[in-house]
């Protein structure tokens, strides 16, 4: 410990290590540590009116937690989230494996360019917004009733924010650039002749990819779906703009609970949520043997 | 031979087309909205094109202090993040420590959080511990949170290609430590520091999910753009998400264009040091041979 | 102008590793001082001990009298030529050479002038401007040194600042290097694996192995007169006898060698019985030409192999034991073939007799 203060030191000259260590120790315990604890006191507390607060009422207690088990609905909105975030995640990966292939290792030149401006618009456009567009396609006069009326396969406008459909789908569409990004930062450390020699063994297209290029893209597929997850698990914005008042969702459940002065069981359902996603993250990362740090790549 | 070549590429193709259709078509939509006359947020039936619904929007106020409030935001995040952010990547790059990959695990754990969290905690310890309530301080603190730890791995990844002994050379010529990081380190770092920069403001700009719980009864742009949306839509709307993705390409093409002229410029300079290296090697060393 | 580096007792160490250890010496003000010895052999932690990157774990290194404890790199009259240069990239030239200027608060003016002048003495004329991408290797190395001694330094030191470079520059860089030198008459402190730099070049050297100083001396001496079997085999190449010391007779003495004995010089005055190694250096050792020698050994002609001015001979002694000798070249027909049988001799003088337990080997 000693030493690591002295050669902080010395690295950084006295001003420097004031700097460093009051930045990082005001982000990482007023910021992260102490707002989760907090979160967590609150979640371990029965909702009190302020009298009450300090007497006997006041006590440590998984109530809170206890409701998500008891309550069939509540269980019902959270396994939809955990399933929908799956889906949301796997549909992902595989409409972006392809793409985050060939721009990292077919396509050359400027051509590189702008499927990456093609990528990046999209990526950087208010989530929001990319939720709205779907909310005008799968609107009852939307475009997609309008033209299957025109077809003729359907008569009436169909009501498609009706289920939890329209939730998935803007999901979708709205998270599946984070997949790309990490699979195409780690594919494109792929050495091309790998491929190539593999090609000239004889190796086939499917067997390229399952024995060379995925084993490579492993930590971008770890994080990918990491992040896709969480994203989908998290979102407040796409049920709020996409769904139905009859289809509920977790993070709208947690939204209701601070809205109407529940802060102890909107904090205890965060908590699980938050668990919910570090649990996903935990098994991400024991399954394709990768660890956090290729996350700076 | 030829043939299964040529299947290969109609496929390769048209997965593009469908992967690009799927990404831009909905947004080409709702962008054809805003010029409709239609006062329901409709592509067809067309009713003639109109800059109403830019108008209207225009002469909301509601928008205008929601604009404001986000600048506010976003500048207060870009100067909270980016000291944060260059602070840890700091520690990380220059202590050995035992611990690095905890700490590492614990400084990138704010973005593999839910933003929703982040922004449900931050209201809480601010209102319990210093009786602050949500509004746009909170709203800031919670957006840093996470976006110091994006500031914080862009600085690291340049900060690892630095060559240390530079700073070194810059002690050793008599430089503090506070000479050597303005004169030598910064320097180097400022290409990811304007990055940083660039990055937390458009983080904080976009940002829903953490603010939509830390605000308060304020509100950021995405947060009038959500209460709007999630009431009654009008094609004002749509006239916003039209100015945001303008704003959006142009930004991708000039950050396109200028990675694109960076390029250039390096090839350019290394063709000439290549020549004058070649120029150099024609006439051996001037003037020493006499030593 | 140069000054003076005392290190009295100076260790080093890391982690339970001493880099460096007891190493007590004096360094002249104005000299040209080498440390020689392979990759890991502590001189690389001595350098960065004189210049205060590291505080040594004991001992004092003093410069000008004045005792460096707790003096950083920044506060010393030192500079030092990095391996790598550790030039600014992102400064141009000119910007790299007043760099050190620039933190003394040298006027701008002068400070051009300044730059300029030392563009002139590192041959570098006009090119300030330039980025520092866009030179060679060669002027690369220039301008680090150019930089170094901008702030004219007392102490210059130089890690292996050469090693980058190809052999054709390499040989030109070390005269260029002596000629600033003794222009400056600055104490340049040099360390570097190859010894042929550091003989060229210097006007004393130690031999360094084991984070130890083996032997501290001029040149010649080293090379001649090693005192210790590391400075024997690192220095220049040898032939090794192993054996015990059976006789001494005046100034020599005899080994029983399992090629037979051997007469040695024996300078540390080894008493009977001593597990000694006798060294032969391969241009010392001839053809017989029937005249008397101290030591003659029968070998066979194993291969040899012609390098212009010398002609390089691998035999084996009646033993089996290789053995290589130099001879120059004259021009004669030497009539080698391999296989052949001859006598070769070398003079007592020339076998160096050394203990073998002070050996690192």
């Amino acid at each position: 410990m000693r030493k690591v203060w002295n050669q902080a030191k010395h690295e950084f000259g006295p001003i420097g290590l004031a700097y460093v260590l009051i930045a990082v120790s005001v982000w990482m315990l007023v910021m992260v540590v102490a707002p989760q604890l907090i979160m967590l006191d609150f979640s371990l507390h029965p909702l009190l009116f302020p009298d009450e607060i300090g007497g006997p009422k006041d006590v440590w207690t998984l109530q809170n937690y206890e409701i998500l088990f008891s309550n069939r609905l509540h269980m019902i909105i959270f396994l939809k989230t955990i399933w929908s975030s799956l889906l949301v995640t796997v549909f992902a990966l595989v409409i972006c494996y392809p793409i985050s292939y060939y721009i990292a290792k077919v396509a050359r030149g400027a051509s590189v360019g702008w499927l990456m401006v093609g990528l990046i618009i999209p990526y950087w456009i208010n989530e929001l917004l990319r939720l709205f567009a779907w909310q005008i396609i799968l609107a009852d006069s939307g475009i997609l009733n309008q033209a299957m009326l025109w077809i003729g396969i359907i008569s009436e406008p169909l009501n498609f924010r009706a289920g939890n459909g329209a939730v998935i789908l803007g999901m979708a569409y709205a998270y599946v650039l984070f997949m790309v990004f990490p699979l195409y930062n780690a594919l494109e450390s792929l050495d091309r002749n790998q491929v190539d020699a593999a090609r000239d063994l004889g190796a086939s297209w499917f067997r390229i990819h399952r024995r060379i290029v995925i084993p490579h893209a492993k930590p971008g597929i770890a994080i990918g779906c990491i992040m896709t997850f969480m994203l989908g698990a998290g979102t407040i914005a796409a049920p709020q703009l996409l769904g139905s008042p009859s289809s509920f969702w977790f993070t709208e459940l947690i939204y209701t609970n601070f809205e109407t002065a529940n802060w102890n069981l909107g904090a205890a359902y965060a908590t699980i949520l938050a668990l919910l996603c570090l649990v996903f993250m935990a098994i991400m990362l024991a399954v394709f043997r990768v660890s956090l740090k290729e996350l700076s790549r | 031979m030829i043939s299964s070549k040529k299947v290969l590429k109609i496929i390769t193709g048209s997965y593009l087309f469908l992967f690009f259709g799927y990404l831009f078509l909905p947004l080409i939509f709702m962008g054809i909205v805003a010029f409709n006359s239609s006062s329901l947020p409709q592509v067809s039936p067309w009713e003639g094109f109109t800059w109403h619904w830019f108008h209207e929007l225009s002469q909301d106020s509601r928008m205008w202090d929601a604009l404001t409030n986000s600048l506010i935001v976003g500048v207060s995040v870009v100067c909270i993040s980016v000291p944060i952010g260059l602070a840890a990547a700091l520690l990380l790059t220059r202590l050995q420590l035992k611990s690095r990959d905890l700490l590492y695990a614990l400084f990138v754990s704010p973005i593999l959080t839910p933003g929703i969290i982040l922004g449900i905690s931050t209201f809480l310890f601010w209102d319990r511990a210093f009786a602050v309530m949500g509004g746009l301080w909170t709203a800031i603190v919670a957006q840093s949170t996470f976006i110091s730890a994006y500031c914080m791995l862009l600085i690291m990844s340049r900060i690892q290609r630095f060559d240390r002994t530079q700073e070194e050379a810059a002690f050793d010529l008599g430089a503090s430590h506070q000479q050597v990081f303005f004169k030598v380190t910064l320097p180097f770092l400022k290409p990811a520091l304007f990055s940083s920069v660039a990055l937390a403001f458009m983080q904080s700009f976009e940002n829903y999910n953490t603010t939509l719980f830390a605000i308060g009864f304020e509100q950021t742009l995405p947060i009038y753009i959500g209460t709007k949306l999630r009431q009654f839509i009008s094609p004002a709307m749509n006239a916003l998400a039209v100015i945001f993705i303008v704003l959006t390409i142009l930004g991708a093409l000039i950050y396109e264009y200028r990675r694109m002229m960076e390029r250039r410029k390096e090839a350019e300079r290394k063709k000439q040091a290549k020549a004058l290296k070649k120029a150099m090697a024609v006439q051996p060393v001037p003037a020493m041979q006499g030593a | 102008m140069g000054q003076d580096v005392q290190l009295s007792n100076v260790g080093m160490c890391f982690d339970e590793f001493w880099a460096v250890r007891n190493v007590d010496m004096h360094i002249e003000a104005g000299e040209f001082f080498s440390f020689l010895g392979p990759s890991g052999c502590g001189k690389t932690t001595l350098l960065r001990l004189i210049s205060g990157f590291l505080d040594p774990s004991e001992g004092v290194i003093s410069i000008n009298g004045q005792d460096m404890r707790g003096i950083g790199p920044n506060k010393r009259h030192t500079a030092m030529i990095f391996q790598n240069l550790a030039l600014f990239p992102l400064m141009s030239v000119a910007h790299n050479i007043g760099f050190g200027l620039e933190i003394k608060r040298v006027p701008k003016l002068e400070r051009e002038k300044r730059v300029d002048e030392l563009l002139e003495l590192v041959d570098l004329p006009g090119v300030g401007d330039k980025k520092v991408e866009d030179l060679s290797g060669g002027q690369k190395q220039r301008v680090a040194i150019a930089r170094a001694l901008a702030v004219e330094p007392s102490v210059l030191m130089l890690d292996e600042p050469l090693s980058a470079l190809d052999l054709k520059l390499r040989h030109h860089m070390r005269a260029e290097l002596r000629k600033i030198q003794r222009r400056t008459k600055v104490t340049f402190i040099y360390i570097t694996h190859d010894q042929g730099e550091a003989f060229t070049m210097s006007d004393r050297l130690a031999v360094m192995s084991d984070g130890k100083i083996e032997q501290l001396g001029y040149p010649d001496a080293i090379y001649n007169n090693p005192a210790t079997p590391f400075v024997a085999s690192f220095v220049g190449e040898t032939n090794t006898f192993h054996g015990s010391l059976s006789e001494i007779k005046d100034s020599s003495a005899i080994i029983d060698t399992p090629t037979g004995p051997l007469h040695c010089r024996n300078p540390q005055n080894l008493g009977q019985g001593t597990d000694s190694i006798a060294f032969v250096r391969p241009e010392t050792i001839s053809f017989m030409n029937g005249a008397q020698a101290d030591n003659s050994l029968p070998c066979t002609i194993d291969t040899w192999s012609f390098e212009g001015a010398f002609i390089t001979i691998q035999l084996k002694t009646g033993d089996g034991k290789p053995l290589t000798m130099r001879i120059s070249n004259r021009g004669a027909d030497l009539n080698l073939e391999p296989g052949k049988d001859v006598h070769v001799a070398f003079s007592a003088d020339n076998a160096l007799l050394l203990p073998k337990e002070a050996s690192h080997a």
